[in-house]
Formats: structure tokens, sequence, C-alpha cells
């Protein structure tokens, strides 16, 4: 009983790199009826490319930089050049030709990072323990749950708040109307998807330090978003964060007390929500 | 008519000859063909006939390899028993997992069918007093067929005895999709609110075709694991899942024959890849991201379109959705 | 026994509602138009009648047997069929093959064994409903090449095809040019007595000439229902249709 708190935290920590991780793919998936799955790609090329940045610089805040502004380029060129051409109603050619793609960045990160785990050290501020009352946690996870936090409410605001969000949220409720209104879905499209890259990366850089980079952890963690995805319901912010709890506890608990069945853990929410809730618990995009 | 008779005809002297006019080892490769043709088949059910693609084929395939596996390896069963058990158990599988599934569409039931197969997979990595884990399972044997004078340790005898499974599920699939089980089908992937309208349960054609195809890919499982004569966990990934739906969308998805000439594509790409490079999943990640911006609509497709065979037809467009949701009209190939 | 009859019908979306109250009896053979004004909730009745969309409150009868709690497709296989405001088709399937699955249910849809044109009875009804909606000659064509009056021609020849009882048709000419309106109101005569028509339609003109009854929708409740000659002198339509033209010609 002694571990249960740092269990808990263990999947707070866990439960913000996924959510993310998934709160761009919701989105993206939500407004635009597009499942990148290259999405698991800008969180493993953002983890290398912030190791890469760091290794030369030896400057953590510039390895995020790094990572989120490789990223958001490479949303925006991928949905830019590929999937642009696409009407919302093209959604399997969308999701097989990103399918494509992830295969693509998987075995190209291999190619130039070679097979081993790579780890990116905290930066001095970060490193070590912090005491917590009677608890002592890692700093740097701490971060992490900080960094995932603060994201949340700036993804919710900046949906619920601004011009930029009304936008989106016109947008997922009806595509249509939202373009004969005015509102110019292409480029918000692309904003959309440059974003969510940037937040994937930025998550992928940030998760460098304890999950570690290498290859196959972009398949791990597609797993998990579309689990993600699937009970927290499409288009929706609140939902990723609170299927990304659910789903991060799920997972931790498992792999601590169960682990025989850590495998296996997803498949309980998951099974749960599309036997009494297909729609995912707060689903928006019809 | 008589064209697609011909074809056929071709098609089948072919197959009985090639095996006699290549080296033994590439005959296993044949084989290796047929099975992923089967494998693809059944997925193209779902995927071209019924407008529901799924990443998650392999799951049934190796549900069944491990199947006959097991009960020949630890039961002693004969290979018929065992190989009926692996498909009816595929199927059974199937039909659990298409109760998950099918509470979705689209993009989301493609995430459930890959979800649903890892399962498989953790199943066969982690329980290793019965799987063996990551080691696997060996030394299956070929089928005995004592009443055959050629043993099927024979590359061509067993080459024959794939064909000859290859083309009754082919016969079954092309009398299937003529029906009116398979019209419906088609039905729904075009329009599924408006099949509902006109009085169909759509759900139950789904559930259905979803079981027939994990029955095909359990044949196809069944069929590989005497092929290899081993069965490993890495069977129910994605990777031999995303290439079989590589091979339907290749060969022409929403006709009988677009899956052997996807498998016939990639199967030997694949093997030649693997020669070359250790990055065959780069190749087939471009394969796939070339086909889906160039010919969706597969190669059997884009060869009906080329040949004039009904003069009141018109040209179709060239909208690259057109593939998966829009293959040929229920036709003889 | 009424073909049709709703009572109490509501549908409410987050407090907002959509129908209030509708209460509507069609008797077997009746041609019904509802019209009203954008907005007015017609496809959302439409939508609660056929099943598509469960109501927030109310009960639905056809041919006397209660089916609001039945999904979509057990309403349509007792007989209720409808078509859509936008035309809902296979669009890569031939003609003859969206008419084949239309008649298919009737015979043996679940078959397995034996080619889905093999059927005669099937396929003799087929080649009525071909003729009868005069797309024989292209038959072998696929429903997305049809012109659009040609798919609004189909969309109602499925929705005919399989013989129900009651059919909902929804805005069966919009977009139709002159000529094609004037056909397919033609068309449309020619179904009375042998099915009970519901018809949503913007156009007044083909609702008062195909009407037994109209019902007047405004706002999710039913303003006004009566003969045409009632409905045309009756003063709150007259408001509510010249009332709306005179906001569009302010505006």
């Amino acid at each position: 009983m002694d571990t249960l708190p740092l269990t808990l935290l263990d999947a707070l920590s866990l439960a913000m790199l996924l959510f993310l991780l998934s709160a761009g793919l919701s989105i993206t998936f939500g407004l635009m009826r597009v499942l990148n799955m290259a999405h698991a790609s800008f969180y493993l090329l953002g983890g290398y490319i912030g190791l890469a940045v760091w290794s030369r610089t030896a400057n953590f805040g510039l390895a995020l930089l790094a990572a989120a502004a490789s990223m958001a380029l490479g949303g925006g060129l991928l949905y830019g050049v590929f999937l642009a051409r696409f009407s919302k109603e093209d959604e399997m050619p969308q999701v097989l030709l990103t399918f494509g793609m992830l295969l693509i960045a998987a075995e190209a990160a291999m190619i130039v990072w070679g097979g081993n785990v790579m780890r990116l050290p905290p930066p001095a501020l970060l490193q070590g323990p912090a005491e917590l009352g009677a608890v002592t946690y890692p700093r740097y996870r701490l971060f992490v749950i900080a960094a995932g936090l603060a994201m949340a409410v700036a993804l919710s605001l900046l949906i619920g708040r601004t011009r930029l969000g009304a936008m989106v949220r016109a947008g997922v409720d009806d595509t249509e109307t939202a373009q004969t209104i005015g509102l110019n879905m292409p480029r918000l499209f692309l904003l959309v998807f440059g974003l969510g890259s940037l937040v994937a990366g930025l998550a992928g850089a940030l998760g460098a330090p304890y999950l570690g980079v290498y290859p196959g952890l972009d398949f791990d963690v597609l797993l998990l978003a579309f689990a993600v995805i699937i009970v927290g319901g499409a288009g929706s912010v609140e939902g990723a964060f609170v299927a990304s709890l659910l789903v991060a506890l799920a997972d931790t608990l498992t792999k601590t007390y169960v682990p025989a069945l850590s495998y296996f853990s997803i498949y309980v929410p998951m099974a749960l929500i599309l036997a009494f809730r297909p729609r995912g618990l707060l689903g928006r995009a019809a | 008519m008589t064209r697609p008779l011909a074809a056929a005809a071709a098609g089948l002297t072919l197959a009985a000859l090639l095996p006699f006019a290549v080296p033994a080892y590439f005959v296993d490769i044949l084989s290796r063909v047929l099975v992923f043709a089967m494998l693809a088949m059944g997925l193209n059910l779902l995927a071209g006939y019924a407008g529901l693609p799924s990443l998650g084929q392999a799951a049934f395939m190796a549900t069944g390899a491990y199947t006959a596996a097991l009960l020949i390896r630890k039961l002693e069963v004969g290979f018929a028993a065992a190989s009926l058990a692996g498909v009816l158990l595929a199927a059974a599988v199937g039909a659990v997992f298409g109760l998950i599934a099918l509470r979705a569409r689209g993009a989301t039931f493609l995430l459930i069918t890959l979800a649903l197969a890892q399962s498989v997979w953790a199943v066969a990595f982690t329980w290793r007093s019965l799987t063996r884990g990551d080691d696997g399972l060996g030394s299956i044997p070929r089928p005995e067929l004592g009443w055959l004078p050629w043993p099927m340790a024979d590359a061509r005898a067993y080459y024959f005895l794939v064909l000859i499974v290859f083309l009754a599920l082919l016969a079954a699939f092309a009398v299937l999709v003529r029906s009116p089980f398979g019209l419906a089908l088609q039905g729904i992937r075009d329009n599924e609110q408006r099949m509902r309208s006109l009085g169909y349960n759509t759900w139950l054609y789904l559930y259905t075709a979803f079981i027939i195809a994990a029955g095909y890919a359990g044949v196809a499982g069944v069929l590989r694991a005497y092929l290899v004569g081993a069965v490993v966990p890495g069977w129910s990934q994605v990777d031999p899942s995303a290439e079989a739906l590589l091979m339907v969308i290749m060969g022409g998805p929403g006709t009988v024959i677009g899956p052997l000439v996807g498998a016939a594509i990639i199967e030997p790409v694949a093997e030649m890849a693997n020669l070359f490079t250790r990055h065959w999943p780069l190749v087939l990640g471009a394969l796939y991201v070339v086909v889906i911006l160039g010919a969706p609509e597969g190669i059997v497709g884009w060869l009906r379109r080329r040949l004039p065979a009904r003069a009141s037809r018109p040209a179709a467009s060239e909208r690259p959705s057109e593939g998966l949701a829009a293959a040929a009209p229920g036709e003889a190939i | 026994m009424t073909a049709l009859a709703a009572r109490q019908l509501s549908k409410h979306y987050d407090g907002v509602h959509a129908l209030r109250g509708i209460d509507l009896e069609v008797e077997p053979g009746e041609c019904r138009v509802i019209i009203g004004p954008n907005g007015a909730g017609k496809t959302t009745l439409f939508h609660l009648l056929s099943g598509v969309t469960p109501p927030s409150s109310g009960r639905i009868f056809l041919q006397g047997e209660e089916i609001t709690g039945c999904p979509d497709y057990v309403r349509a296989a007792k007989g209720l069929a409808r078509t859509f405001q936008v035309s809902s088709l296979f669009r890569t399937l031939t003609v003859e093959q969206n008419v084949l699955l239309a008649v298919q249910p009737g015979a043996s849809p679940f078959a397995m064994h034996r080619p889905a044109t093999s059927y005669a009875r099937v396929m003799q009804r087929v080649e009525e409903v071909l003729e009868q909606g005069g797309l024989g000659a292209k038959r072998n064509v696929q429903a997305r090449h049809l012109s659009h009056g040609e798919q609004r021609q189909l969309e109602v020849m499925l929705a005919l095809a399989g013989q129900p009882q009651v059919v909902l048709l929804d805005e069966p000419t919009a977009g139709l040019s002159e000529a094609e309106r004037t056909s397919m109101t033609a068309f449309l005569r020619t179904l009375r007595g042998q099915v009970t028509v519901v018809l949503v339609s913007h156009d007044v003109d083909v609702a008062f000439e195909l009407a037994d009854r109209i019902t007047v929708l405004h706002l999710g409740e039913a303003l006004v229902d009566g003969s045409p000659e009632a409905v045309r002198h009756d003063e709150r339509v007259s408001r509510i249709y010249l009332g709306a033209e005179a906001e569009q010609a302010g505006a």
C-alpha cells in the first residue's frame, strides 16, 4: 500500500503525456475526420529531434522548442502536400496514406538513429527527487504533470474561449455550414493540424527523459492514443483529458499489481465504452 | 462471357505448370502467395465489398495457426481435425471480436481491429506455457495424406494442396459476392443508411461478413503453419495485416481476383526486399502512399476501366477516393 | 384503421424543440402533404417516423401496430418506406442493382448460394419498376453517372420498389427543372389509392396539386391540418408565408 501514491503519480504523469499526444489527434479527427496514423510518428520524431538538439547544445529548453517547431512544420507539410487534396468524406484513403507515412517514418528513424533505446537527461534544475509530504517523487515527472495540466488548461481555453476555438468547434459540428458562413476551412485545417503535430512533438521530447526513445515507441503510444480517442470520443479536449486519465490509470495499475495482464489493460476501458457508449465519453463529431 | 472464362483457363494452366518451371525454393514462395491471397480474399470481403477496411485480419490467421499447431503437437490430433478446429476457432474469435468492432464504422472500426489484433499478439506473447511466447512453436509437420503417392514434405506436392484449397475458397467467394448477400454488402458499403431504410438489418450482414473473413484468415493460418513448420506471435501483428490490406487495395478492392493479383505482387516483392535490405517496412509504407495517391482502385479496377467490356458504361471519374468506396460494380472477375 | 398515425410526437435537442406535440392521422390511400417554412421540422418529423432518430416523447403507429420502439430497418420491413432530401442512392452500383437491392428484401435477401439475379419473381419486379420509372434504358449505368433528375427519379423508385404500405417522400421535386417537376408530379399522381403517401414539400404549388389533406408545420408545431381549400384560405398560413416573404424582401 506504500506504493499506491507513487503508482498514482506515475499514472498521472503518463496520463499527461498521453493527453498531450492525443489531444491533437482528437481535434483533427473530430474536425477533419482525418485519423492521422502518422501522429505517433510526430511523437517519436519529436523525441529523436529533441535528443539530437540537446546532444549538440546541452540546452533542454532549446530541445523542446526544436521538437515542437520541427513537428509543427512536419504536420503542416503532411497536411498541405498529401492530405489537403482529400475531402472530408474520404476517410479511408487518408487513414491508409498516413499509415504508410507511419511505416516510412518509423523505418527512417531507425536508419538514422539506430535501434537502441535513447534517453534524454532532464536539465539539472529538474533532476533528482522532490519531497511531497510523506512521498518522494522524481522532480522531472512532477514537471511533466505540471506541463500537461498547463497545456490542458491552455488548449481548453483556446478551444472554448477564443475566436479560433469557436471556429474549430463550429467546424467540428458542421463543416459545410461553417464554410458557407465564411470560415476558411482549409486554412483552419492546416493550422489545427500543425498545432496538433506541434503538441505531439513536444510530448515526445518531454517524454524522452523517462520513457526513452526507441524504435517501436510510435506503435506503443499509437495504441494508447487510439484507446484514448475511443474512450474519450473524438473532437473534444476535455474528453481526451478524462480518457487519458482513465487509460493511464488502467495501464499503470495493471503494470504494478497484475503485470501478467499489462498488455491487456487498455482493452477493458475500450470494451466498456464501446459496449455502453460507442460515441465515447465526451465525443462531439457526428 | 468468354473472356473471363478464357482468362480463368489460362490462369489455371499457369498455376498448374508454374511449380515445374521454377526451382523448388521458389515453389514455397508460390505457396506463400496463395496463402496470403486467401488472407487477402477474406479481407476483401470486408474491405472491398462491405466497405470496412480492417488491420486485424492477421489475428485470425495466427489463431488458426496456433490452434492447429497446438492440437497436432501437444494432443496428437490428426491433421483434418486440427485444421478444421483451427478454422473454426478463428471464426469463433471473429464472432467475439466482431461484436466489439462493429459498434463502430470507418476509421474507428479500423482502430478497434488493430487493438484487438494486438490483444491476440499479447496472448501469444505472454502465455509462454502454452505458446512458448516469442520463441514460437516449431516442428510442425506437413499434413500426411497417405492415400496420395506424393509426400506433402515435397514443396510441389504441398503447393498443389494449397492450390486446391485456394481454388475452393475462390469459387466460394465468387458465388458469395454475386449472391443477394454479396449484393447487400455492396449496398451497405455504398450507403448503409439507405439499406436500413429498405429493411435490411445491416449489422447482421456486416457481422456475418466479419466472421467469414475471419474464417478465411483461419484457413490461411493453418496452411501457412504447415508450410513454414512454425508459428510465432508476430503473425498476429500489424505487419501481415497491413500487407494483406495493401494486397487488397493494390490488386483491386471489390473484385474477385484482385487479392490474388495483389498477393502475387507484394509477396515476391517482400521476399526480394528482405534479401537486399532490412527495411521492407519503408518500402511497404511507400507503396501504400503511392497506391493510395495514384491507383486507389487497384490494378484490376484500372484494367477494367481501360478494357471496353461494356459499351454503356461511361468512364469512371478520377477522384482518389473511388478505390475503396467504389470498386467496379459486381462483376465476373 | 389509419395507415400511419403519430400521437403527441416531440423531439428536442438540448432544450431546443424541433418538434412539439405533433398529432398525425393518415388514412390508407391518402396523399398527405406536409408544408412549412425552413426549419419548421419537416425532415425531423420524417426521421422520427422512419426510425432514424428516437423521439423525445410520443408514439407512432403503422397500420394500427405500434412501432415507436422499432429500429428503422424493422419499420421498413413492416412496410414503411422513405426517400431522402439529398438523393441517397448506391452510387457505384448500376441502376438495375439499385432496384434489385430495393426489391430483394421481399424474397431471400440473405441467400449466399445463388446469384442475386437468378430469382425470377424478383427480376420480374425489377423490370416492372424500371419500366414504370422510365429508367430501363439506363439499367447498366452506375447511379453516380445519372443526371440529377434521373437520380431523384431513382430515389423515388427505390422507395416504391418494395411495394410498401406507406411511403414518406422528402422533397421529391427538389432541384428539378420545370419539365422534370411536371413529370415527377404526374408520376406521383399515379400512386393515388395504391399506396399511402406522406410528402414533404417546399413547393406550395406541388402541394396543392397532389394533396388530399395538408398539414402545415411551423416552428415544430402543427399549425393547420385540413383540406387544401381550408388551408389555402387559412389566415395563419398566409401570415407565416407572407410574413416570411416580407422579411426576406426587407432584409
